[in-house]
């Protein structure tokens, strides 16, 4: 069985997706759950939560409730948690048990709205998928609010869409990559939303182009181009892959359309045997993927394991199951992936470490990269050519 | 409606209520809840880590795999553990039953060699969707009759009206243990974490040794074989409440003697749970108690003179019994000022309407209610026991301790002083201490 895994752990879930996503909007994250989740969360999969406030929340579902359909008591809950803190918004997460028994969380997120005078919207997760796509849902529900409204595009500037610790764990990896595109001549309006200022979200609409660093954004992205026409790009401006990022921005700032640079690239050397691979969330693997291929001149195979959009994903690269991994991976000479991989290593494969704090958390956190940088990228580089460990 | 204008300082008052109107055994009503970055409490798989030579297979989503796939790892044990991943089919189109079986199967050929135990761990869903459990464990144990199969649970949406899903794998625990001829000079301390304090700060270990029985903890087993002998201890002793259904199960099991060693700390209910110990074994052990006694008093003046008038908080993650605590306290003329704890056992009446008339200071304070994510630091710097108690005060002044810390008895005065100054002497860094899993397990981070 794919679904069956004793080297590697799997990836933070959808609930805890939904919620780095959420972190620090102003909001109230609740997620109906028993117990598990919250702690969960906080302890492995969120970076901010000791020092930085944030109100995400669980019901403390029991048996019964969940058996009756005790709603009221959820409601009333929130009603009264939300009447007390004073959040912007609040954000309903299900979990495995209310979606087996169907639990119509549109209708309680009316109900609560009724009561409060903040937006109440729900975020599909079951606990049953990984970050990507809890987090993708949730930046897709906070493009769909109505307080954000078209204003004039202003010329050369971009929202960041996808941007959270899961993903970007690294400190400063929000300000460098602002840096980045700013040095570029780039003006980011919003970012969604690591190190943020939540208003901005409310200008995104007056931005020329929406960068998505994660697949996490990608959704985000499209609905802001349905609502306001605004194209996007996906990718990470790291290595030499950053001024193409740059390149596909002013094109679509001048005709409108969606780009992913990197496919081109990663898709020119794929019949080469690669030597090296890169394991990891699908914008950021191909995008430093693609820097490596660019300043290498070497095949760069990419492995996904995580969920994405089809189209964000180089040929043939989303992998899913411990063992399929393993196959693929050992392909390569050498693997850049966080350092929990190594136990699918095959003896003659190298790691390069490149810490995710989806995967692995905590564990190595200390460790954590900011590829922004590119001192850091240039670490990676020298790595993957010379100094791999074995 | 529009939202209510609600005085800022009106905002705790669902959450923290002088004793003196707090409620009995429920001081706050059920609501939303709030995690706390303190996670030194011991979870489903540092419990059963403690199995000689065993393994643990979950079956969830990921979201429930996370928590305990990352705290393996991050005891380094993540070669014990493996996981089967559900996915929307497995519930929509799927037989559970057997998707579980597989998934289980699966596991133990990738495993290549076996496991002396196996914890299994299915999940609530697995109530909720009809999972027949003891078709799958026949099977396994059919195929695998090498290996012992250990029926555990997650499924914490029963845990708030029946048994926790602790409670459950400790009493599975118990069953390897194997129906041996009754040996009095061994007993069990059943369900406890924390290993026993040395004698000079833990009561059971000083008597135990003075009359020469061998008190077995599983911590201290090395292989699982070693472990299933000490069925043959002659009484299962257990300390906290969590460790009730195990004890008494075993106890069941194998006709054996129990007793509740509930970790009191006044003189009114320490001495009669040391008597009944006594009396059990034959001991006399007035002389021993009256020097015990003296000296754990000593230690006491000897710290309320270094201490003072400092206030004073507890939690019930550093404290078994928190409100029998706090009295001992108080009635030493110590000043707690704060005990976090969402509720209490009927056992503790006594100790409640103690301090409802003699702690006019003690404030009692949730550590779920939502309100309590924006807990204030307080003005004067406070003493924390319990790492719970350490995150809501900012204190670095702290004793990080989880169930008692080994302490039992007079010699937990003993020891519990000592950790009290040592604790107001080298204040010490929050984050680090607090934020690890499991305190006293192996940790990598």
């Amino acid at each position: 069985m794919k679904t069956v895994y004793t080297k590697i752990p799997c990836y933070s879930g959808d609930v805890s997706g939904a919620a780095s996503a959420l972190f620090e909007l102003g909001g109230m994250v609740v997620i109906h759950d028993p117990s598990g989740c919250n702690s969960t969360y906080n302890t492995h999969d969120e970076i901010r939560w000791y020092e930085q406030e944030s109100l995400i929340f669980i019901s403390g579902l029991n048996d019964m409730d969940a058996i009756v359909g005790n709603d009221e008591k959820f409601v009333a809950d929130v009603v009264e948690a939300a009447q007390s803190l004073h959040p912007r918004f609040v954000a309903l997460c299900n979990s495995p048990i209310p979606y087996i028994t169907g639990t119509d969380f549109e209708a309680l997120a009316a109900m609560i709205e009724d009561q409060l005078d903040i937006p109440v919207f729900y975020i599909q997760t079951n606990g049953l998928h990984d970050y990507v796509s809890g987090a993708a849902g949730a930046f897709a529900a906070v493009a769909e609010q109505e307080m954000i409204q078209p204003i004039k595009t202003k010329p050369h500037s971009v929202n960041i869409l996808g941007l959270t610790p899961l993903d970007f764990d690294a400190p400063g990896s929000a300000a460098s990559l602002i840096q980045k595109l700013e040095a570029s001549g780039w003006q980011v309006v919003s970012n969604w939303a690591l190190d943020c200022e939540p208003d901005e979200i409310l200008q995104a609409g007056s931005a020329a182009v929406s960068l998505v660093v994660s697949s996490t954004g990608w959704e985000a992205a499209q609905i802001l181009k349905r609502r306001f026409g605004i194209p996007a790009v996906a990718g990470c401006p790291v290595g030499g892959f950053a001024p193409l990022v740059i390149d596909a921005m002013n094109q679509s700032e001048a005709d409108g359309k969606n780009r992913i640079p990197y496919a081109e690239i990663l898709s020119a050397k794929t019949n080469l045997k690669p030597e090296t691979a890169v394991v990891g969330e699908a914008v950021g693997a191909a995008s430093l993927g693609a820097a490596l291929a660019l300043d290498q001149g070497k095949a760069v195979q990419i492995t996904v394991p995580t969920e994405s959009p089809a189209a964000l994903c180089p040929k043939a690269s989303r992998t899913d199951g411990e063992s399929a991994i393993e196959d693929r991976i050992n392909r390569a000479d050498c693997v850049v992936a966080d350092p929990l991989y190594h136990t699918l290593l095959h003896r003659d494969t190298a790691l390069v470490p490149y810490h995710h704090f989806a995967f692995s958390g905590r564990i190595g956190y200390d460790q954590a990269e900011n590829v922004f940088e590119d001192s850091a990228y240039q670490k990676i580089l020298e790595r993957t050519e010379n100094g791999s460990i074995k | 409606m529009m939202l209510k204008q609600i005085r800022k300082a009106d905002i705790f008052s669902k959450a923290a209520v002088p004793i003196s109107q707090a409620a009995f055994p429920n001081p706050f009503n059920p609501g939303l809840e709030y995690n706390t970055p303190e996670h030194s409490h011991w979870n489903i798989v540092h419990i059963g880590m403690q199995l000689p030579e065993s393994r643990q297979i979950y079956i969830c989503g990921d979201n429930c795999m996370r928590g305990v796939v990352m705290t393996a790892a991050e005891m380094a044990a993540s070669d014990r553990f493996a996981m089967v991943l559900l996915q929307d089919q497995d519930l929509l189109d799927s037989d559970l039953t057997q998707v579980t079986l597989r998934g289980i199967e699966d596991c133990i050929e990738k495993w290549q060699t076996h496991p002396k135990a196996v914890l299994v761990f299915p999940v609530c869903l697995h109530h909720f969707m009809g999972t027949d459990m003891d078709q799958v464990y026949e099977i396994l144990e059919e195929k695998y009759p090498d290996i012992f199969w250990l029926k555990c649970w997650m499924d914490p949406i029963m845990q708030k009206r029946g048994t926790t899903p602790d409670e459950r794998e400790r009493l599975e625990m118990t069953r390897p243990l194997y129906d041996l001829p009754e040996d009095l000079s061994q007993a069990n301390l059943i369900g406890m974490d924390v290993p026993l304090a040395g004698a000079a700060e833990n009561d059971l270990t000083a008597l135990f040794k003075r009359g020469g029985i061998q008190l077995n903890e599983i911590s201290k087993c090395q292989d699982f074989e070693t472990y299933r002998q000490t069925g043959a201890a002659g009484l299962e002793l257990y300390i906290s409440s969590f460790s009730k259904l195990a004890a008494e199960g075993l106890a069941k099991r194998l006709k054996r003697p129990c007793l509740f060693m509930d970790a009191l700390w006044n003189e009114d209910e320490i001495d009669p749970a040391l008597y009944a110990l006594g009396d059990f074994y034959g001991w006399d052990l007035a002389a021993w108690l009256e020097t015990r006694k003296a000296q754990a008093e000593e230690a006491v003046q000897f710290a309320k003179a270094q201490i003072g008038g400092m206030p004073i908080a507890i939690d019930t993650v550093g404290v078994l019994r928190p409100l029998s605590l706090a009295r001992m306290l108080t009635a030493h003329g110590f000043n707690v000022v704060r005990l976090y704890a969402d509720g209490f056992s009927e056992a503790e009446h006594e100790d409640y309407l103690w301090l409802k008339e003699h702690a006019g200071n003690l404030t009692i304070c949730s550590t779920l209610r939502p309100e309590m994510r924006r807990w204030p630091e307080p003005k004067e710097k406070v003493l924390a026991i319990g790492p719970r108690a350490a995150w809501f005060e900012k204190s670095p002044t702290f004793v990080q301790m989880i169930e008692n810390g080994g302490l039992w008895g007079y010699g937990a005065w003993i020891g519990l002083m000592k950790s009290m100054m040592d604790a107001c002497a080298h204040p010490k860094a929050v984050k680090p201490v607090i934020t690890q899993k499991g305190w006293g397990c192996a940790c990598t981070l």
